[in-house]
């Protein structure tokens, strides 16, 4: 069954989210579907957060899942879009 | 920690000159696990507490026949290992100002006559864990003073490596100007250029991600590839491949590098740019930007193999101008306000038609933030193609 789950991004998103993220994650692949990242509350992301979506891009990939982005602010999709990002997950 | 486990085997030394009471409490005590000592009278404790260095916990009756408890408490002060010792004070009088008194003194807690066993269970065990606590923390402490001691060690070692290691690959090459200030010993951003045997001129910019040491070790297998394979005459859609072959391999899978790749072919008049998450880079001439380099790929370390690509943008080229390239390290340096550099502030100041327009974002990234030390590693390249032309047909000259 594919369903869908939705884990709400924090105000800053760097390594010290790591713990915090990778358990969602892994919570939410529990069964395959789509997860949306709300960004709503997004303001910050550097090169460590973007590691952290691009590791759980991976695991997504391979529990046949996709990630997704919403409510994306400016600023972070700015920097979302300077690493090509939207080549792997959806950035709405 | 189990109740039982704080508990087990801690002796406590049970001070009072009455022997019923004494023994009863000591018998209550070692049916809950502790193991315990008698002393009727205070000489009798200061003789047992001199020779025995193993109590954990005392219990002193206030009222004994050769004195009262607090005078074998000054002597405890006195000896300082000691000091450390919980004290379980047994009285009949629950004054506050005696209370107060006895808590300036030295005594932990108290209970009073007729005395209620299970809270003094209870008592005891909370000081005991307190004790015990204590001991992890200095023990905890010692060891990170160890690790950090050892942890310098090694990073000096790694340091001498790695210093080594980019003075073997570094060529410095007349038109190229690199200014990069790294936070720590270790960068993770690294500029490097260089003429392959047929005189084409290479250069390339890379970030790894984070800073400090994991970073520097992240783009090492780039520095030893560009150069190789540039030794090799190789175009830059090869070695973007390879290295990000490598890095997909060899790292872990959060681990990436932002790098943006330059090649220049004199006899083509063209040049080619990879560039795979760095900010936008500008090709100038006389305070126009002539093209913009934007970031059209993911980092190397992101995509596989079959993902990956490696198409260049090509352009027309002439020697006129200068090319910038920088780190994003410039534009998300933020001021005291909390405003960043950003790249809509680069894109006015490269307009400049000044001939130096790296100095330019030297000293606008000085002014803007009022420091020269930055939060991340930053890094403001420039190439003056002329120069370089000339650098890459001597060095054909040379050659042949």
């Amino acid at each position: 069954m594919n369903k869908s789950s939705m884990i709400r991004m924090p105000k800053r998103f760097d390594y010290a989210s790591n713990i915090e993220f990778n358990s969602q994650i892994a919570a939410a692949l529990e069964h395959s579907g789509t997860i949306t990242l709300d960004c709503m509350d997004l303001d910050y992301i550097d090169s460590a957060g973007i590691g952290l979506l691009v590791m759980s891009h991976k695991k997504a990939q391979a529990r046949q899942s996709k990630i997704v982005m919403i409510n994306l602010k400016d600023a972070p999709h700015e920097i979302l879009q300077l690493a090509n990002l939207q080549k792997i997950i959806d950035l709405s | 920690m189990s109740e039982k486990q704080h508990i087990l085997r801690k002796r406590i030394l049970v001070v009072d000159d009455d022997e019923a009471l004494n023994n009863l409490l000591c018998e209550f005590l070692s049916d809950k696990g502790f193991v315990t000592i008698k002393a009727f009278s205070l000489a009798q404790a200061m003789h047992i507490l001199k020779i025995d260095d193993e109590i954990d916990l005392l219990l002193l009756d206030y009222q004994l026949t050769d004195g009262n408890g607090i005078t074998l408490l000054q002597q405890l002060h006195m000896d300082r290992q000691l000091n450390e010792m919980p004290v379980i004070m047994i009285s009949s009088n629950a004054a506050p100002d005696f209370l107060e008194d006895c808590f300036e003194l030295g005594v932990t807690d108290y209970v009073v006559k007729p005395i209620n066993l299970s809270s003094l269970v209870l008592k005891i065990s909370a000081l005991i864990k307190s004790v015990v606590m204590q001991q992890v923390i200095r023990e905890q402490n010692s060891e990170l003073a160890r690790f950090k001691q050892e942890a310098e060690r090694e990073e000096s070692v790694a340091k001498f490596i790695y210093e080594y290691l980019l003075r073997q690959n570094s060529q410095h090459i007349e038109g190229v100007s690199i200014w990069l200030k790294s936070l720590s010993s270790f960068s993770g951003d690294i500029a490097l250029a260089k003429i392959s045997p047929r005189g084409d001129f290479y250069f390339l910019l890379a970030d790894a991600t984070g800073h400090g040491l994991s970073a520097a070790i992240t783009v090492m297998p780039v520095v030893t590839i560009f150069n190789s394979m540039v030794a090799k005459g190789f175009h830059i859609k090869s070695i973007v491949a390879e290295i990000n072959r490598k890095l997909i391999r060899d790292t872990p899978p959060d681990r990436f590098v932002a790098a943006i790749l330059i090649q220049m072919q004199p006899s083509r008049k063209e040049i080619d740019v990879w560039n795979g998450g760095m900010p936008t880079a500008y090709w100038l001439n006389q305070g126009e930007i002539v093209k913009a380099f934007r970031s059209q790929h993911m980092a190397l370390g992101i995509l596989d193999e079959d993902m990956f690509d490696t198409n260049v943008v090509t352009c027309d080229f002439s020697e006129q101008g200068i090319i910038i390239t920088y780190s994003d390290g410039l534009i998300e340096e933020t001021n005291a306000e909390g405003n960043s550099f950003s790249l809509a502030r680069v894109t006015e100041l490269v307009k400049n038609e000044s001939s130096n327009v790296q100095l330019v974002l030297i000293n606008a990234l000085k002014e803007f933030t009022g420091r020269d030390q930055y939060k991340d590693d930053v890094s403001i390249c420039m190439l003056e193609p002329k120069k370089i032309y000339t650098n890459c047909a001597q060095q054909l000259h040379d050659r042949f």
